[in-house]
């Protein structure tokens, strides 16, 4: 589903926030990208839905070359991916309905399928009975599940989180983590990018990939990873 | 392209024009003075260049006959230059006839002439020559020779006025296409203008737009309608300013008799058609302008 060969990026300048990356999602995959901040994270995720390009490498998304792909065939490939933005990008005087309607509103549909859906996202989320709210007016975790129905409204069949539990507390954490995970359930594959190792402590079944300073530290099943690294930290301790 | 597609576009163009009114009144003044200014030229000059075209037709050459002259010689004149191949007509004036037609034409003026004894307007040849030979060549050519002619004093063609008329529709032509084209160069602007303020305040909703995956005609196509309703608007509004403006004019003021007549006789509705047309033009041009140059990634 999402396949990155050697990819690098570099920003300008000769520092990379990714260096030789090569990480696989397969259909129906719970993958985490974590490290420590200013690690690359938000870099690869924006690799993958074309908000910047890779400076060398591969990136198959879906089948689709995304170095080959031209600028008219962005549209169609972001349309199969809803992204969940750290900063939600919601529109604040807007209504939560507007907001999530947006996304199917820019494929041309039509107004009473446009209602039906969004309806159906945000029960799925819990705020069904919010539809109406301004989105200013609503709480940070409101607004987390507003971002997350708008990722999921147009059936994308991959749904990319950055940071979505950053500023929540412990049980809107998880429960927002829940969200995810029905997502997954349901087929969707979920890429969600955290620096909270607790957050992978929950999905022992999920993929990881470890970033440090644009390199990808260790990958793998979830339960090894954190074993793993707990493991090299502590004798790291040891020795110091 | 679906008709629910188009409606959702106008409906965004609308509201677009809804977040600013005023930039919109702003907008569609400037697009509807700049064409009425326009218009204005055109009219009067399609007016002058159509008068001219008529008078053209007639070819007229006056010939004034010396006081010496007899009624009969003066037939015997006219049988001559009637054998001429230019002349199309020929007609006396006699002396009287001429005082005749001074006092019907020029009524209010007609006092000046109740105190002289003597009839003082010349008998005259008035000549109507052949369309082919109405080059001003020929003409100054004709009258050369019509003026050697014994008994004749002075000749007379309508072609140094006229002359002075082209030359003046011509600069009028000059300059209206120079100002016309700056301010539809200036409207295009304003459009374009209009429409980056509209999209600068859209931004972030664009923005989210296309992370979401709208196309670039998706985001741009409301913004082309918003161009086309305030080149229409402008247009209508400029049209209906002109039609007031001309009625106004041919009411009130005392132009030439021949220009006013004309005006009856302008293609109006052609006028109104090539405004709209223009507007439209101007419309999508204003648009293209400034997404061309703010959607770019
Ligand atoms: N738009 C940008 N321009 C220049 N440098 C950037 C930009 N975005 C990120 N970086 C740099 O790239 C590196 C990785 O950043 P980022 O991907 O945001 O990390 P993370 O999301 O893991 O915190 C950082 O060193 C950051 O400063
Ligand atoms: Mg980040």
């Amino acid at each position: 589903m999402i396949q990155l060969y050697h990819v690098y990026k570099a920003y300008g300048g000769d520092q990379y926030a990714l260096h030789d990356v090569t990480l696989t999602a397969d259909k129906g995959d719970f993958l985490f990208i974590t490290g420590p901040s200013g690690a690359g994270k938000t870099t690869l995720l924006k690799l993958i839905f074309c908000a910047e390009p890779a400076t060398r490498g591969q990136l198959l998304v879906d089948g689709v070359n995304l170095q080959r792909l031209k600028r008219s065939g962005i549209p169609y490939l972001r349309r199969k991916i809803g992204v969940v933005f750290q900063d939600f990008k919601l529109l604040g005087e807007r209504t939560v309905f507007a907001n999530v309607g947006l996304t199917l509103e820019v494929t041309g549909r039509p107004r009473a399928y446009i209602e039906k859906k969004v309806r159906q996202v945000l029960r799925l989320v819990g705020l069904d009975a919010k539809e109406n709210h301004l989105c200013c007016r609503l709480s940070g975790g409101e607004q987390q599940r507003v971002a997350i129905a708008r990722a999921v409204a147009a059936n994308p069949i991959i749904v990319l989180a950055d940071e979505p539990t950053g500023n929540l507390d412990d049980e809107i954490t998880l429960e927002i983590l829940e969200l995810f995970r029905e997502i997954n359930r349901r087929g969707t594959t979920v890429v969600l990018a955290t620096h909270n190792r607790e957050l992978i402590r929950k999905v022992p079944g999920a993929k990881v990939g470890m970033l440090r300073q644009g390199r990808l530290v260790a990958a793998g099943v979830a339960k090894q990873v954190m074993a793993q690294r707990s493991a090299l930290e502590m004798s790291s301790q040891g020795v110091l | 392209m679906r008709l629910g597609l188009l409606v959702y576009f106008l409906r965004k163009a609308l509201g677009n024009i809804r977040t600013n009114p005023f930039l919109s009144m702003v907008t569609l003044s400037t697009i509807a003075i700049s064409m009425l200014i326009l218009g204005l030229f055109s009219l009067i000059y399609l007016n002058v260049q159509q008068s001219l075209h008529q008078m053209g037709g007639e070819l007229q050459i006056t010939a004034y006959l010396q006081e010496t002259v007899s009624s009969e010689q003066a037939k015997v004149l006219r049988s001559k230059v009637a054998d001429w191949p230019e002349v199309e007509g020929i007609t006396y004036i006699s002396k009287e006839q001429a005082l005749a037609r001074f006092r019907s034409q020029l009524r209010e003026y007609a006092g000046i002439l109740e105190g002289l004894k003597e009839n003082p307007l010349p008998a005259s040849l008035e000549l109507t020559l052949m369309a082919q030979y109405g080059r001003s060549g020929n003409i100054k050519e004709l009258s050369t020779r019509l003026g050697r002619l014994p008994g004749v004093a002075e000749v007379q063609y309508g072609r140094k006025w006229m002359a002075k008329l082209r030359v003046f529709v011509e600069v009028m032509k000059l300059v209206g296409i120079t100002v016309g084209g700056l301010l539809l160069i200036a409207t295009i602007f304003v459009i374009s203008n209009t429409i980056k303020l509209t999209f600068y305040s859209r931004r972030e909703e664009l923005e989210i737009m296309r992370l979401v995956g709208a196309t670039d005609f998706f985001i741009k196509a409301p913004f082309l309608i918003e161009g086309l309703l305030h080149g229409l608007g402008g247009a209508l509004l400029a049209a209906g300013g002109l039609s007031l403006l001309t009625l106004f004019l041919f009411s009130h003021l005392d132009l030439p008799l021949r220009l006013a007549m004309m005006a009856g006789s302008l293609p109006t509705g052609q006028l109104v058609a090539g405004f709209l047309g223009l507007g439209l033009l101007l419309g999508v041009l204003g648009s293209m302008v400034s997404l061309r140059r703010f959607l770019r990634p």
